[in-house]
């Protein structure tokens, strides 16, 4: 279970990911799997991706939409699990959190339940080329060792 | 004679292993009619191995431009009915071409034949091998790559070459847009060819990198994009 306190970051190790229009698109780059994050979770995947605590997370989505402190901490913390179980992000112990507070926008955005669809039709493609990073890995720290 | 085949194989710095790419060819049970080796600006002894293939090889040289760039100029010399294309350190099974001729020629209405590939590592890598032995990336599968295309000239005209401004996944784009030109494809799904991983694979040294990256998502987001439209009609 994710809590409150942990900080949430992207896995950039396996992660491509781009904000396009609102809408995040992300490629698991160990498994071909590619993946959207329209409207309010794009947002959240741009938040995702400055190491911030789930709190700041939270309390940044309830300022900048027309929802809820409740809904937005049920529904960050659901995305949070989902991105978890497909190794889009990782999930550690909040030492540090930024303290910063978010500022209330004016006129709060209409909310979107956050979704990650997953499409896997490009896997057999991005086999070979270019090849899975766990073998680009070893190659590097293979090279490393040998130095 | 409808069934003239151009093999193109774009080199760069690939004295170690071309020979045996081009003694893969030589040795097919269906010989092309043409190769074509197109020398992407080597600085080793590329030239000199090739020479010894003059007499069933037509040799080219350009300044270095990438992969996708020498294809494209093989393609603009080939004279073929049909397009094949070697990497110069990977292997053709004996009956790579007859068998994806056959498989073109008893479909009419396909216009690419792509077989299945598998992977194998050089000796300096044996423990890479070992640690990838039971991994889907050491297995047979279907390869959206040019080493296991048999292309229709023709479809060249529909689709366009390859895209010389992608650093990956150039092969990728090109099936990507094969597909959207509603090209017909058969899948032999037959080991007819064999992809060596050695240090200097060049998509090893670029995954990292952000340029590679984008590539990806460019590719990644032209397909949602087509996935979408076609939702919505």
């Amino acid at each position: 279970m994710i809590s409150l306190s942990q900080i949430i970051c992207a896995n950039e190790q396996q992660v491509a990911a781009k904000v396009m229009d609102g809408e995040a698109i992300l490629i698991n780059l160990s498994t071909g799997a590619y993946y959207s994050i329209p409207s309010t979770g794009g947002f959240i995947w741009s938040l995702i991706e400055k190491k911030l605590t789930v709190d700041e997370i939270v309390r940044a989505v309830a300022a900048h939409y027309n929802v809820t402190r409740e809904q937005a901490e049920v529904d960050v913390l659901r995305l949070g699990e989902e991105l978890r179980a497909e190794g889009l992000v990782t999930v550690s112990a909040g030492a540090t959190a930024s303290g910063v507070s978010p500022q209330p926008v004016c006129s709060p955005l209409p909310y979107q339940v956050p979704t990650l669809e997953k499409f896997t039709d490009m896997a057999e493609m991005f086999a070979l080329d270019p090849p899975l990073p766990g073998l680009a890995n070893t190659y590097q720290d293979k090279r490393g060792s040998a130095a | 004679m409808h069934t003239s085949i151009s093999c193109v194989v774009p080199v760069y710095n690939g004295a170690r292993f071309i020979a045996e790419a081009l003694d893969s060819i030589l040795v097919q049970s269906l010989p092309p009619t043409e190769i074509i080796v197109v020398d992407d600006g080597s600085s080793d002894a590329t030239a000199e191995v090739v020479k010894r293939y003059a007499r069933h090889v037509t040799y080219v040289r350009q300044d270095n431009a990438g992969p996708a760039s020498a294809r494209n100029h093989g393609i603009a010399l080939a004279s073929g009915h049909f397009l094949a294309f070697l990497d110069a350190d990977d292997l053709w099974h004996k009956d790579k071409l007859a068998r994806q001729l056959m498989a073109l020629e008893s479909n009419s209405r396909a216009g690419i034949c792509i077989s299945h590939v598998q992977n194998f590592w050089v000796e300096e890598l044996a423990h890479e091998r070992e640690r990838m032995r039971d991994q889907a990336f050491a297995q047979p599968m279907p390869g959206y790559v040019c080493q296991c295309l048999l292309a229709r000239r023709t479809v060249f005209d529909d689709v366009g070459k390859f895209d010389e401004s992608k650093r990956v996944g150039e092969d990728v784009d090109w099936f990507m847009r094969a597909e959207r030109a509603g090209i017909l494809k058969v899948v032999v799904a037959e080991l007819l060819v064999y992809r060596r991983i050695h240090e200097q694979n060049m998509s090893y040294e670029l995954f990292h990198s952000q340029k590679a990256r984008g590539d990806m998502l460019d590719l990644v987001i032209s397909n949602l994009h087509n996935r979408r439209i076609q939702q919505n009609r």
